[in-house]
């Protein structure tokens, strides 16, 4: 999971939010909605700060996304809602994030009532998908345990995304909402660990499978288990959550750290070492316009003073027990045309790069809490689990879902009950 | 280069634009740089004898906000200056000294007879080019019996207009009128018929411009009250402009217009409907008299694109064009069209057709609007509801 440098930030005064707002076009059938994975009425809220209605707007912003100030900040939006933005045809779309940020900053609106269903759900992983799943059902009335094999709340916002992007005090203000309505909330406990997964499903009547996703793919070539080898997600967890809490990471001041990958999370590792100092460089076997991280990200990273090497991919790394430096050769496309076609190693290309560390960052493998639970018809799926790895709004969006079809699964509604 | 020099009871301006009596006159130094700055004239804020007490309260100002919009409108419960005419008289003489060619209006209110005669007389002969008479003043100067009490009533216009111009001897006199009549053309008649030069119209629109929805007060709000006060600025121009037009049309004077003009495109407006002479208050307490040079510039470049030679020929000529509702053209339809490559396909007009309107309007699959020629009556609300100007516009057709 990855997310742009967006919003981001202070938050904005009455009249810079009224002066943006204004700007909104307050479209028909809006664009904007449509580009948002939890369909926020996005020109109603803009409207109510328009009309100096704070409270309405808070509500709006709430009422399609619990995580309305954490998705305020992380949120891609030129990707997602300000993507097809009418403004943005007579000039700069409207910068919905920050509105979002300044409606949910003034007010926090009242919960729903809420009516008990009697029945027991339980929700596996405290991230974004889990915790609006776990509200949305709270909401329903089910009685909600969370489980979570992390100390602490948060899954992907907690370690995938740096300080500077998401503030600790913008999670605590949508996690205050939440735990308003979901009290049980269990820290430290893994499936198959500390509690079977059939423990689990005897005890619960319906369960929501909101896990994320397994370990980092590793390399295959020679040397990979060197020490100094690392997965983008101990990087990650390493520097981010050591940031949020306050503690610095080990300093990698000068150190030569490079990064095997061309998606979010290889520029999120990159922005993240180059920011503790490091000299960065990032390998990716493709082109700059193949890769996958999005165009505001690479570019953040690249203005950072990463370096990029395209078109190269590492075939060994070397050194005694602790890693000195990788080898790499140029990859070529097989196809006729040079340019398209399976990868191959340029013969004779290889060279070696020195470094003190390595981060891979090719994927993360499926988490095998999937494979055993998901074929169950009491067990739904959402986020990183089912999605394979997107936003924080997408994962928020089907733990929605999901647990709107849990609700009609637990009432035993005729609609098919699926996910997505 | 086309001429903005425009006369005016007999008086030459070097253009059109007038500092309206206001607090942007109030002061000999701050019409000094206006004058600098370009202005051809000022009309000095409205003066009175010595023993007429003038008793402020503040705050006297609040503006009217439209969505993000600042200063729409502005109400004022100021009264008239707190500088009586023996400081009055010592700056018109100063101002013409020092600017000759500028004309220095002097503006003035009284009671009795004698106030106002003994009030021309000293302006008279401390130099000023013109005497304006406030008959419109709505807050304040009523409750004593003067300012609009004396412009809603035609035969005390009348009677109070000709002891005025029986004092004024040698210069023009103009009286400025109040829009808080049923037919100002009966004011500017009155006018007429007592021998002033001219009117001035329109004085401020008498109005209340918000209520504190904490402390339940109206504004401006001063310590917990307020009271009912004029309103000014980019609102009232409708309002400035229908009276102008009417009594354009009606009564064979000249006329000095002011009331919401906030840029060369209304002060063409104002001239093409029978104006004169311009005069400026809002606008330029909000920005400054610097704003005479984009006037002027305007309004020089908009009479050379057109052809003309002088501001002059602009006067009236529209004045045509504005009939009675029963002699409108209708042998046409009308029929809202789209410019395609200008939507920024926002569906405001849709919703403006569907809910304000005909249902004449659906959003085809690449959301641009499709106008139903058969459910559109060409009402037009379409074409002010988008968000972009000149993006649909009325075609008309004869058959």
């Amino acid at each position: 999971m990855s997310q742009l440098p967006t919003s981001g930030g202070g938050s904005w005064s009455v009249h810079q939010a009224l002066m943006e707002a204004s700007r909104c076009m307050y479209c028909h059938d809006a664009p904007c909605v449509k580009g948002c994975p939890v369909e926020m009425k996005i020109p109603e809220f803009i409207r109510k700060i328009v009309t100096e209605n704070y409270a309405g707007a808070a509500r709006v912003v709430y009422e399609s996304n619990v995580f309305g100030a954490v998705c305020a900040d992380v949120c891609p939006q030129s990707e997602l809602c300000a993507k097809e933005c009418n403004a943005g045809q007579v000039g700069e779309p409207i910068n919905i994030g920050r509105l979002q940020k300044f409606a949910v900053l003034q007010s926090r609106p009242k919960q729903a009532e809420i009516f008990a269903q009697g029945k027991r759900v339980a929700v596996i992983g405290a991230g974004p998908a889990g915790l609006s799943g776990a509200y949305s059902l709270a909401c329903q009335g089910y009685e909600v345990t969370v489980i979570e094999a992390r100390r602490e709340a948060g899954g992907t916002t907690l370690w995938g995304i740096p300080p500077y992007r998401l503030d600790n005090a913008v999670f605590a203000q949508d996690m205050v909402r939440i735990q308003e309505l979901v009290q049980d909330m269990r820290f430290g406990v893994a499936i198959g660990k500390e509690i079977s997964p059939d423990a689990l499903l005897a005890e619960y009547d319906a369960i929501l499978l909101s896990c994320g996703l397994g370990r980092g793919r590793e390399l295959d070539i020679p040397g990979a288990e060197l020490s100094g080898v690392i997965s983008a997600e101990e990087m990650l967890t390493e520097y981010n959550t050591t940031a949020k809490k306050g503690l610095s990471a080990p300093p990698i001041t000068g150190k030569r750290v490079i990064v095997i990958g061309g998606g979010n999370t290889a520029m999120d590792v990159a922005a993240v070492a180059r920011r503790a100092g490091a000299l960065v460089t990032v390998l990716y076997r493709r082109t700059l316009s193949e890769m996958t991280a999005w165009q505001e990200e690479y570019q953040a990273a690249s203005n950072s003073g990463v370096e990029f090497r395209w078109q190269t991919a590492p075939v060994a790394i070397l050194g005694d027990n602790q890693v000195q430096a990788v080898r790499a050769a140029y990859m070529q496309p097989t196809g006729p045309d040079g340019l398209t076609g399976h990868l191959e190693a340029v013969p004779g290309s290889e060279h070696d790069i020195c470094c003190d560390l390595v981060v891979v960052a090719i994927g993360q493998t499926p988490n095998p809490l999937v494979k055993e639970l998901a074929n169950h018809s009491k067990v739904f799926l959402a986020g990183d689990a089912l999605n394979g790895g997107a936003t924080v709004v997408q994962a928020v969006a089907e733990g929605q879902q999901a647990a709107v079809a849990m609700g009609i699964f637990l009432r035993g509604d005729s609609v098919e009950a699926e996910v997505s | 280069m086309p001429r903005l020099a425009l006369e005016f009871c007999g008086l030459k301006y070097a253009n059109p634009f007038v500092l309206a009596a206001s607090p942007c006159t109030d002061d000999e130094e701050m019409v000094a740089r206006a004058f600098t700055a370009g202005w051809a004239g000022a009309v000095l804020k409205t003066t009175s004898v010595e023993t007429e007490v003038v008793n402020l309260a503040y705050p006297m100002m609040h503006g009217l906000d439209y969505e993000g919009k600042r200063l729409v409108a502005l109400q004022n419960i100021d009264l008239i200056s707190e500088h009586h005419i023996d400081v009055v008289e010592g700056r018109i003489r100063r101002l013409k000294q020092a600017f000759p060619d500028k004309i220095v209006v002097a503006s003035m209110m009284g009671q009795k007879q004698e106030d106002w005669q003994q009030l021309v007389r000293r302006v008279e002969a401390a130099g000023a080019d013109m005497i304006e008479c406030s008959f419109s003043c709505p807050h304040g100067m009523p409750e004593k019996g003067m300012g609009s009490t004396v412009g809603q009533n035609p035969e005390l216009t009348e009677k109070t207009a000709r002891w005025v111009k029986e004092a004024a001897k040698r210069i023009p006199v103009v009286i400025k009128l109040t829009p808080q009549i049923a037919d100002i053309t009966a004011a500017a008649a009155a006018v007429k018929r007592s021998g002033a030069d001219g009117v001035c119209a329109i004085n401020t629109v008498k109005g209340i411009i918000g209520v504190d929805l904490d402390t339940y007060s109206p504004y401006p709000e001063v310590n917990g009250k307020s009271c009912i006060g004029g309103i000014s600025g980019a609102a009232i121009k409708p309002v400035a402009l229908r009276c102008v037009a009417e009594i354009a049309r009606k009564v064979d004077i000249p006329i000095t217009a002011t009331g919401g003009i906030s840029n060369w495109r209304d002060a063409v407006e104002f001239l093409l409907l029978g104006a004169r002479n311009l005069q400026l208050c809002t606008l330029v307490m909000q920005h400054g008299f610097r704003v005479i040079e984009d006037l002027t510039d305007g309004l020089s470049i908009y009479l050379e694109a057109k052809g003309f030679d002088s501001v002059e020929q602009l006067v009236g000529l529209a004045l045509p064009n504005l009939v009675e509702h029963s002699q409108l053209p209708r042998r046409h339809t009308a029929l809202s069209t789209l410019q395609p490559e200008k939507c920024v396909k926002c569906g405001r007009c849709y919703l403006a057709c569907r809910d304000g309107g005909h249902q004449a309007i659906s959003i085809n699959a690449d959301r641009l609007p499709v106008i139903d020629k058969e459910k559109c009556v060409g009402c037009g609300f379409c074409t002010a509801a988008c968000p972009v100007a000149r993006c649909l516009t009325m075609q008309l057709s004869f058959s």
